[in-house]
């Protein structure tokens, strides 16, 4: 066991956990607290909470083994996606989303498109898809506490998400939204600090990369995966942006459509920084450091262990728990509204109370997180890919129908419709029943889905009057 | 007589939005993938500015935007 490293970790928690109690009075009895921090959240606070909300567990320990195992090209490929997807999801859905405020991107759909199989069907993929990605960030929470406190793998699950999942319940997004701006300050501070040591000691940009590229080629070039999968990577996450539940729930809370906008982009230059020196420095110089590791996962803990003074990889392990922290609270959040706004107040009880709504995601909360825990225990072995493909799944079934409910005012509810459950379907049956390079799967799946929307779209009658004047509102 | 046009995005938007799909086009053919610059392909090396370049092209686009305030 490390103890000064395990200390620090455990302040940290703690601190975080007395954030959670604290915002718990803001709460009680306010959906609009709970889910949306008041949408009261400012530029900063906003910036650094996004940033924190896609900054997983994957994007330290996962993205640096990423980059170790598949090389730089392909991990700029995927996380340039995900960054140029923040400023599409600016200019596409920022607006018209905080204008509608409301809660979730169900309820963009919902509004726009009266269907009740929507409005059961897009909360079961929300739930499906970040539950996976939930289980993703569990593994790299159990890795890092299996290596700080020498616990077993199964072990270091259980502890980890039972602590979690509890200071979720208990604070709900006012809890996620400060903790993530602490978490999102330590994360970008640690893995720089260790990106910058190991540039400085293999020579900087230039030293490092020619000595690590001699020592392992492959990680400069494109060599591993066909160029379809380069491009899926890219496509899955600028497509993503603008439809996932926890960063569309990030918009929900700017104050306004400005700050919306420039938190966006703010927290995606803090973002790339972060991932293009981090994946340098820590991916490139592992294979120096630590050359043929089996898990590449690893390679950061290694670097953390090789380059930190004790307290200070303390603090480098509690980054990695702030990354896993900080977008597990904001899944097990999107879960949650999934399921009590959308599903029970929408479908099954539209009069319920907002104490009852509360109540309601805090079950859902340790459901989803006790599953995810579950799950988490026998874990596929790169995280970054296992999350994607879950991600892969809401872009296939909500990125056109929400892009083009928006913007074409000819999209009705019968196109929609079939765009979200052919996107779905075919987008599962790509993934489980064909052999297509891994993340392509939605090159597939998404002009699919944009084909049949347009389609029945235009073959059924075209929106009415006063949809179409609801959502003229929305652009004003 | 049914309305099936779009509701209008800013000219400036869509000139944002052409130039991210414009310039991912180019980094993903084929001229990018064979040179490469201390052992790393060009394409990684686009792609790496790119992260940096997209959130900064939409703030410039941003600064002359007054809407929601």
């Amino acid at each position: 066991m490390r103890t000064t490293e395990l200390a620090v970790t455990l302040i940290y928690i703690v601190v975080c956990i007395g954030i959670g109690l604290w915002a718990r009075s803001k709460v009680r009895e306010s959906k609009d607290d709970y889910w949306v921090a008041g949408r009261r959240v400012g530029v900063f606070t906003n910036t650094w909470a996004i940033m924190a909300a896609l900054a997983s567990g994957g994007s330290i320990l996962g993205v640096t083994g990423l980059g170790y195992r598949l090389g730089l090209p392909y991990v700029f490929s995927m996380y340039a996606g995900a960054v140029v997807g923040f400023p599409i999801a600016a200019m596409l859905v920022a607006k018209p989303l905080v204008n509608l405020g409301k809660y979730t991107i169900t309820d963009f759909l919902a509004e726009r498109f009266d269907s009740k199989l929507l409005k059961v069907v897009i909360p079961l993929i929300i739930v499906i898809s970040m539950g996976t990605y939930i289980v993703a960030q569990m593994k790299a929470a159990g890795v890092a506490a299996q290596y700080l406190l020498g616990i077993s793998y199964n072990h270091a699950i259980i502890l980890t998400s039972v602590v979690f999942i509890l200071y979720v319940s208990i604070g709900g997004m006012w809890a996620v939204t400060v903790t993530d701006v602490l978490q999102g300050i330590i994360m970008v501070g640690m893995m720089l600090l260790v990106a910058a040591i190991s540039l400085a000691r293999f020579g900087g940009l230039g030293g490092l990369l020619t000595q690590a590229t001699a020592a392992a080629p492959n990680i400069g070039k494109l060599v591993d995966m066909p160029m379809s999968s380069y491009v899926g990577a890219f496509v899955v996450w600028a497509a993503a942006i603008p439809v996932i539940p926890h960063i569309v729930m990030r918009i929900y809370t700017s104050k306004d459509v400005k700050s919306a906008r420039l938190s966006l982009n703010y927290a995606m230059l803090i973002y790339a920084f972060m991932i293009f020196f981090g994946v340098v420095g820590i991916s490139a110089g592992g294979h120096l450091l630590a050359p043929g590791l089996k898990d590449a996962d690893t390679v950061y803990l290694i670097m953390v262990e090789s380059f930190l003074p004790r307290v200070l990889g303390g603090l480098a392990l509690a980054a990695v728990m702030a990354a896993v922290m900080s977008t597990t609270d904001a899944l097990l959040l999107a879960c949650a509204s999934a399921v009590s706004h959308d599903l029970y107040e929408r479908v099954i009880n539209p009069r319920a109370s907002d104490k009852t709504l509360v109540n309601i995601s805090l079950v859902t909360t340790w459901v989803i997180g006790l599953l995810a825990m579950f799950f988490a225990f026998n874990p596929p072995k790169l995280l970054t890919m296992l999350y994607t493909a879950a991600v892969g799944l809401i872009v296939s079934s909500l990125f056109v129908p929400t892009i083009l409910g928006i913007w074409w005012k000819g999209t009705n509810t019968q196109g929609a419709t079939a765009g979200v459950l052919v996107g779905a379907v075919s987008y599962l049956w790509l993934l489980w029943f064909t052999k297509m390079p891994a993340l392509s799967h939605v090159l597939v799946s998404l002009p699919l889905c944009l084909f049949v929307t347009v389609i029945v779209s235009l073959l059924t009658p075209p929106p009415s009057a006063a949809t179409l004047e609801r959502v003229q509102q929305l652009h004003k | 007589m049914t309305d099936r046009g779009f509701f209008p995005l800013e000219k400036k938007y869509a000139v944002a939005l052409i130039t991210y799909i414009a310039l991912a086009v180019l980094f993903f053919l084929p001229w990018a993938r064979q040179h490469s610059v201390y052992g790393v392909s060009l394409f990684g090396w686009l792609m790496g500015a790119f992260m940096f370049v997209a959130p900064v092209i939409n703030l410039l686009v941003l600064r002359s935007d007054n809407t929601g305030k």
